[in-house]
């Protein structure tokens, strides 16, 4: 049983939760989910399992352009 | 007799000449033994005195010269020591200031090495900063406009992608 | 403005580069945070001394590996992590920036600058858990390292590569003979690396002050952890100055690095084993104490020419409580290092500074670490030293002595009398060649003990002025032959008639 952290930056349109509802059983099988809205990601989607990260956000991939090179 | 011994020949008395020739040898051979001599002796005497004075005088003149011979020779001894230690010294002198010479070419070398460096550093430092800025700039201003403006659409595509993305990885 | 077109550029390429889709991540969450000790749920691959992110600039080291969970100790940022956050694994150890730039700089066991300056520009990054060098990559110590200080080089010599502990009461003077020593090789080539563990701010402000006043900061970097900084980074700060210092090391140069003081540095190591739950044994040290500063000693050598023939000498300063030398910790560093400086709290109150106690000194090094000149005329100082405190004993009964004894016991006093030296004036090999040959054949029997300090200062003055050719013989030769030791017997002579 995996506990799962969903974050996003503004409320999830039904369409994107049953697509995101549909990848954590393919993903996972058996879990509970939490979902928290965090306007600082911009956009995009953040996904906590317990052991890895799944970092979809806008703000990540801005902040990646600053560190690179 | 006394006819011979007073009469004159000629008119002259022979016989006080003769006398008196007789007392003038007598004292004569008594004053050369009593007073000629020993006067003699007394002269010569003095004389090898007065000799012995200007031999020692000139000996003494003689060895006066030998000494200051000597001693010049010295003084110019040390005069050619003291040129030879002042020779050893403005060589050592030269040597030592040529070594601080050379050290601070080196460290003229290092620091410029260093400066260089330092430029090429602070160049480089200075393009980074400029760089950082420039995107820090994009980014707040990429950010103003997705608060403001990312429509559903593309938030919804976005998370579509990102979770076929990672669903089609093992995990 | 060639600069604003690369620039442009590269981020161009940059965007296009982006990975669409985001980044994956290894991460665990937070579960406690407890006394700077962080609990983090998951993390399963994370290594031991890996560094761990927890977002905005604070990092903590995982030192407890469980199957579910790991326990990392918080470098910073105590008051702002909270349960609930996110901690990635950085798949780093803790490292440092190494090279030249170090030099002259203070900095903090990460390697960020306490001084005010800039940020360091590294050659490279160093792990600050090393591998200390094996055994055939080492080779003999065999040159000294001279600290200027009359007493260790004469008694006590440390060689380059050698790990010689300071050992004393508090208040003695072992951060004195650690600095004395670094003030001692200005001009000689060699790096000073200073630790300062769990000390004041203020001593530290002080140590740096006297540095720069005798310009020894030059060639001196200062590593400082102080007593207001966590447990974690007290813990880092001596491996931190091992790596800087092996840096140099590796590259065919020679250090001295002084770790003020150890015993601190094992409160702040007890003080973590303590709070991660780790088993605690005698005087509530964990198990692995002994291992603590075995690893970080052994790190000091002599490397052999194949490997640029540098080395990395060590003064580890332990501090006693009420001359307890066989306590848990001062009897563990006695036994890594390869020697001790007893100082002696007696002495230094009785005015003989550096209060060293000759008797329980030690060099395992020994004379391979001396110059010709120093180990020719140091040979019989120990043995009258020996001599002069056994006879002392009966001095201090008022016993009537006889003129033997009285002698041992004048001899001795002078000999005391001229191993004292004051702070921040190390003497050159020359001079202290010139003194031990002075003391040894016991050429001042006329001069009353208090008297020696300033009769051997004229000497010197006296021999610098009038016979420097000679010192500078003594001193490119590095031995005292029998025509030095005619000219000192005629220096002498003079003054004495004086």
């Amino acid at each position: 049983m995996t506990n799962i952290h969903v974050t996003v930056a503004r409320p999830l349109l039904d369409t994107d939760r049953v697509k995101v509802e549909a990848f954590l059983a393919k993903k996972y099988g058996e879990y509970t989910v939490v979902y928290h809205v965090d306007d600082s990601l911009l956009g995009g989607i953040v996904i906590f399992d317990g052991e890895k990260v799944y970092d979809g956000s806008l703000k990540s991939k801005l902040d990646a352009l600053k560190t690179n090179g | 007799m006394t006819s011979i011994l007073a009469s004159t020949i000629l008119g002259i008395d022979w016989v006080k000449i003769l006398m008196h020739l007789i007392v003038f040898v007598v004292l004569m051979t008594g004053l050369t033994f009593l007073l000629y001599k020993p006067v003699l002796k007394f002269i010569k005497k003095r004389q090898d005195t007065i000799q012995e004075g200007l031999d020692k005088g000139k000996q003494m003149q003689e060895e006066a010269e030998s000494l200051k011979a000597e001693y010049d020779a010295k003084l110019a001894a040390c005069d050619q020591e003291i040129a030879d230690k002042q020779k050893t010294a403005q060589a050592e002198l030269d040597a030592y200031l040529e070594e601080q010479k050379q050290s601070a070419d080196h460290d003229i070398a290092a620091l410029k090495a260093k400066a260089q460096e330092d430029i090429a550093q602070e160049r480089q430092n200075a393009v980074e900063e400029m760089r950082g800025e420039v995107v820090d700039v994009a980014i707040k201003l990429t950010e103003e406009l997705l608060e403001k403006e990312i429509s559903e659409e593309d938030n919804s595509k976005l998370i579509q992608d990102c979770l076929s993305a990672w669903g089609g990885e093992h995990d | 403005m060639a600069d604003f077109h690369l620039i442009s550029q590269q981020l161009k390429e940059q965007l296009a580069a982006l990975p669409k889709t985001g980044s994956i991540q290894k991460a665990g969450r937070v579960k406690t945070v407890n006394d700077g000790v962080v609990l983090i749920e998951g993390l399963a691959d994370v290594v031991m001394g890996e560094l761990i992110y927890l977002g905005k600039d604070k990092y903590a080291l995982a030192l407890n590996l469980e199957e579910k969970q790991v326990g990392a100790i918080l470098l910073s940022g105590e008051n702002e992590v909270a349960a609930g956050d996110i901690a990635y694994a950085t798949h780093r150890v803790a490292s440092v920036p190494v090279g030249e730039d170090v030099l002259g700089r203070v900095i903090d066991p990460l390697g960020n600058p306490l001084d005010g300056g800039r940020n360091i520009r590294a050659k490279g990054y160093r792990n600050l858990e090393a591998p200390a060098p094996t055994i055939w990559q080492r080779t003999k110590v065999d040159s000294p390292l001279e600290t200027g200080i009359k007493a260790i080089d004469s008694i006590v010599p440390i060689g380059k590569g050698q790990r010689e502990l300071i050992i004393g009461d508090r208040q003695t003077g072992k951060t004195a003979l650690a600095v004395d020593a670094i003030i001692n090789q200005k001009g000689k080539n060699v790096v000073c690396v200073y630790v300062a563990i769990g000390q004041k701010i203020s001593t530290v402000r002080k140590l740096i002050d006297d540095l720069t006043a005798h310009d020894a900061m030059r060639y001196t970097v200062v590593v400082s952890a102080t007593a207001a900084e966590s447990a974690p980074l007290q813990y880092l700060a001596p491996y931190t100055g091992t790596a800087i210092a092996e840096d140099f090391m590796y590259r065919g140069k020679d250090a001295l690095i002084i770790y003020d003081d150890l015993s601190k540095h094992a409160v702040a190591y007890r003080t973590i084993s303590l709070l991660l739950r780790r088993p605690s044994g005698r005087e509530a040290y964990p198990g692995d104490i002994f291992y603590l500063h075995s690893r970080l000693l052994e790190r000091s050598a002599h490397l052999s020419p194949a490997l640029g023939g540098g080395s990395l000498t060590a003064l580890p300063i332990i501090e006693t409580l009420s001359g307890d030398i066989a306590a848990y910790v001062p009897t563990n560093v006695i036994s890594i290092t390869d020697g001790q400086i007893y100082l002696e709290s007696e002495l230094f109150h009785a005015g003989v500074r550096p209060a060293i106690n000759v008797g329980l000194s030690v060099s395992r090094v020994g004379s391979a670490a001396q110059t010709k000149a120093i180990k020719r005329l140091s040979g019989k100082i120990r043995l009258d030293l020996a001599h002069y405190r056994e006879m002392q004993l009966f001095a201090r009964f008022g016993a009537d002595l006889d003129a033997g004894t009285k002698a041992v016991l004048a001899r001795g006093e002078r000999l005391t009398e001229s191993l004292k030296q004051p702070r921040y004036q190390p003497v050159s090999m020359e001079d202290m060649a010139v003194e031990l040959f002075v003391m040894t054949n016991d050429l001042l029997r006329s001069v009353p003990a208090k008297e020696v300090p300033s009769f051997v200062g004229e000497l010197l003055t006296y021999m610098h002025q009038t016979q420097d050719a000679t010192m500078r013989k003594i001193r490119k030769a590095q031995d005292f032959d029998q025509e030095d030791e005619t000219v000192v017997r005629q220096a002498v002579e003079r003054l004495l008639n004086k």
